[in-house]
């Protein structure tokens, strides 16, 4: 055993370091990979706080929930057992990037377990309800309004859903980061 | 000769029987691995959540119910679509809806398999049908869903064990995939009929 290890220590020991070492270098490249196209990294704002990315300030103003069963939600025509999260954002435009534009991005709303996401929920902008967008707001980034605005985001969600809840807040351009603004 | 040489000429011997079931068991060992390991269909396939019509079944993140399962020469979609076919219809009212988000999801699974025939459900009646809908987290999709499918296939007996499977994306491989069985024979063939609209909500 002594003879065998003498004469294939040292290859042994660079089997040892380089197999996990390949193993360790190959998964962790497929993993970033995949990862840095996600949303995946929560910068946490929080409630009436407000932050600085992707080339804006984001600052959530307001958030209201329109029942079922209210008279509004019988107006907005949602359906039945859901109520309406509705979370009013100001966003201030910084500086226009590379396309002269302000920043595009992408909401949606998660419920929250202390700092886990157990729950998520697509924007409803384009849902079948007959909610109207507040004349002083629109309900999408707009990537040609340089001066503070008001994005208003709506969401469909069960009545059984009592949060807490956060608006998840992406910019294509800061992935895998992205801002949890606690509602 | 003496016993101690006698010893010595066995012991090769002795060794090379050790040698030869040593290598018999490592060969016996390696074809029971290789008969029993699951392949690549195995280990990649969907995770099965089973249960009868009726039944509230939830997986990773789909949540699924079938209601009930009707066969039919002809369909009425509630939106006035009519389909003729040279089969027949398998109809099915079902409730779906996702349970953990609901990112760009639908109902990319709905298959019908009968024995080793798979059916898609049709996507002829458009939106008399959930097909192409998206789903909501807990919030319930319900509305048919039709497979359009040989008539000979209902008289055979792989058609007593038929099952209505369902997973959220189109890949449901690695996933929960809803298994519901159904005895399509037991099941009476109606002449026509008509199907509710597709209804988003709970109850």
């Amino acid at each position: 055993m002594r003879l065998w290890l003498r004469r294939n220590g040292i290859a042994a020991i660079a089997i040892l370091i380089l197999l996990p070492t390949t193993i360790a270098v190959t998964f962790s490249t497929e993993w970033g990979n995949y990862n840095e196209s996600r949303a995946v990294e929560a910068q946490v704002v929080e409630n009436g706080a407000s932050a600085t990315f992707g080339g804006a300030e984001w600052k959530v103003l307001n958030t209201a929930r329109i029942s079922a069963g209210s008279d509004e939600a019988i107006e907005a025509e949602l359906p039945a057992g859901a109520d309406l999260i509705v979370v009013t954002t100001l966003v201030s435009p910084g500086e226009p990037n590379a396309k002269g534009e302000s920043p595009y991005c992408m909401v949606r709303l998660e419920e929250l377990d202390g700092g886990t996401v157990v729950r998520s929920w697509n924007d409803s902008a384009l849902d079948p309800i007959e909610y109207r967008t507040s004349d002083t707001a629109v309900s999408y980034c707009d990537t040609e309004q340089f001066e503070p605005y008001r994005l208003e985001s709506i969401f469909v969600i069960p009545s059984e859903a009592d949060g807490p809840f956060a608006l998840k807040l992406e910019v294509s351009a800061e992935l895998p980061r992205y801002l949890r603004l606690l509602a | 000769m003496s016993e101690q040489q006698t010893a010595a000429r066995r012991k090769p011997f002795a060794r090379s029987l050790l040698s030869g079931v040593a290598l018999t068991a490592i060969l016996a060992t390696a074809w029971v691995v290789k008969e029993t390991a699951p392949g690549e269909e195995q280990w990649q396939a969907g995770m099965p959540v089973a249960g009868a019509i009726g039944d509230t079944l939830t997986g990773r993140n789909i949540e699924a119910t079938v209601h009930e399962v009707r066969i039919a020469e002809s369909v009425t979609a509630s939106t006035g679509w009519a389909g003729p076919t040279t089969g027949i219809w398998v109809v099915a009212e079902i409730s779906v809806a996702a349970v953990v988000d609901d990112i760009g999801i639908g109902l990319g699974t709905a298959e019908l398999a009968i024995g080793d025939v798979v059916y898609s459900a049709s996507d002829r009646p458009a939106d008399g049908t959930i097909i192409g809908e998206s789903m909501t987290t807990g919030l319930a999709l319900t509305g048919p869903i039709m497979f359009e499918i040989s008539t000979e296939l209902l008289d055979t007996a792989d058609a007593t064990h038929a099952t209505l499977r369902f997973a959220q994306s189109s890949d449901s491989r690695l996933d929960s995939l809803i298994v519901v069985p159904v005895d399509l024979r037991a099941l009476d063939i109606a002449k026509s009929i008509e199907t509710d609209e597709p209804v988003w909500g709970n109850e």
